[in-house]
């Protein structure tokens, strides 16, 4: 009985020892990683894509004409960003011209201020309810709709005729910028 | 008493020989004593015990955020250089070999509210690991504890990257990304 006593406790403490000597030999740390992946913004045009102004008989007086945000005439725009993240808007007077049209034909040339006028509705691609007029450099949210953020844009505006306005056709692009303020 | 053989003396016969009787008695004492006892039985093994620093690591400074991607339509990859990333601190016995294990990891949006995003994506993370002399250290590596006193230190940066596809998801990504060290 005696003779299995020591070589026992020696075999004991040998494995005592070897575990605790292997207990903290391995050691593992986590940290988190973390992305924000931000949808990029798109703008579509869902209109007619043209402000387009009707016909305009120069009467030899000065004149404005409008196209109200929400009619036939005017332009809507889909803006389609990060769910519930507010967008800067930006846009600025567009200049018309004649020339594409006077130049073949030697006529005289002109110019003409489009003032826009933009609302959004929201979410909403139908114009109506309460449509907020937009101030250019200003920020508006972009509303979750099912994962995207929308927001629809309505475009109308002014141009001024003078007295002695040149006649032809008058075009011009208006650049309307969004981006995450 | 110390014996000196080269003083030939009879003081020094006389203890040179009493040495020896007593190196003779005590050989036949452990003879006997293992033969002549059959209740007692005595083994002797030699024990030796090397205590080691246990390894400790601690993530002590910096993150892996890579932030915000604003995704645009066409694929890229995104990376933490190491140095910007998050600095790992490894203590344990001085000058001893560790091996240092990492994987890439998966990032995923799932733990977005489901209204918020289009769709559940995920991302690789793809982990870049420095040491602070900038060498890189790959998956498997065995470097040696810095000597710094009574411990072991050894200093880990990691970064990485992210590629994102083209028609990636949106939403948060997070995923857990592990480092494990073993002497």
């Amino acid at each position: 009985m005696k003779s299995f006593t020591k070589p026992a406790a020696f075999i004991f403490l040998t494995i005592v020892f070897a575990s605790s000597l292997f207990a903290q030999s391995s050691v593992t740390e986590g940290v988190t990683v973390t992305a924000k992946l931000t949808r990029g913004i798109s703008v579509a045009n869902v209109g007619n894509g043209t402000v387009d102004f009707p016909e305009i008989v120069l009467a030899g007086s000065a004149t404005s004409q409008s196209i109200t945000p929400g009619s036939a005439e005017g332009v809507n725009l889909a803006i389609t960003a990060h769910p519930d993240r507010d967008v800067s808007i930006s846009f600025a007077n567009a200049s018309l011209t004649n020339n594409a049209w006077a130049g073949p034909l030697s006529a005289p040339t002109g110019s003409l201020t489009f003032v826009p006028n933009i609302e959004h509705t929201g979410t909403s691609s139908s114009y109506g309810g309460s449509p907020v007029t937009l101030t250019s450099g200003n920020a508006y949210t972009a509303s979750n709709v099912t994962g995207n953020g929308m927001l629809y844009l309505w475009i109308g505006g002014d141009i001024n005729i003078a007295a002695d306005q040149a006649h032809g056709d008058y075009t011009g692009s208006l650049s309307i910028t969004v981006a995450y303020p | 008493v110390i014996f000196n053989p080269g003083a030939v003396s009879i003081l020094n016969v006389f203890i040179y020989f009493l040495i020896m009787i007593i190196r003779i008695s005590f050989i036949l004492f452990l003879i006997l004593n293992s033969f002549s006892s059959a209740q007692t039985v005595t083994q002797s093994a030699m024990a030796s015990v090397n205590l080691v620093v246990p390894l400790s690591m601690t993530a002590v400074e910096g993150s892996l955020d890579f932030g915000e991607i604003i995704l645009t339509g066409s694929s890229f990859t995104q990376n933490i250089n190491p140095t910007s990333g998050q600095r790992f601190l490894i203590s344990g016995q001085p000058n001893r070999g560790i091996t240092i294990l990492y994987t890439s990891i998966e990032l995923t949006n799932a733990g977005n509210p489901p209204a918020m995003i289009e769709r559940i994506g995920t991302l690789t993370f793809t982990p870049n690991v420095e040491n602070d002399s900038g060498v890189n250290i790959l998956n498997g590596d065995t470097v040696t504890l810095e000597d710094k006193g009574n411990v072991g230190e050894y200093e880990l940066w990691v970064g990485g990257s992210i590629f994102i596809g083209s028609n990636q998801p949106h939403g948060d990504y997070t995923g857990t990304f592990t480092i494990t060290v073993n002497y």
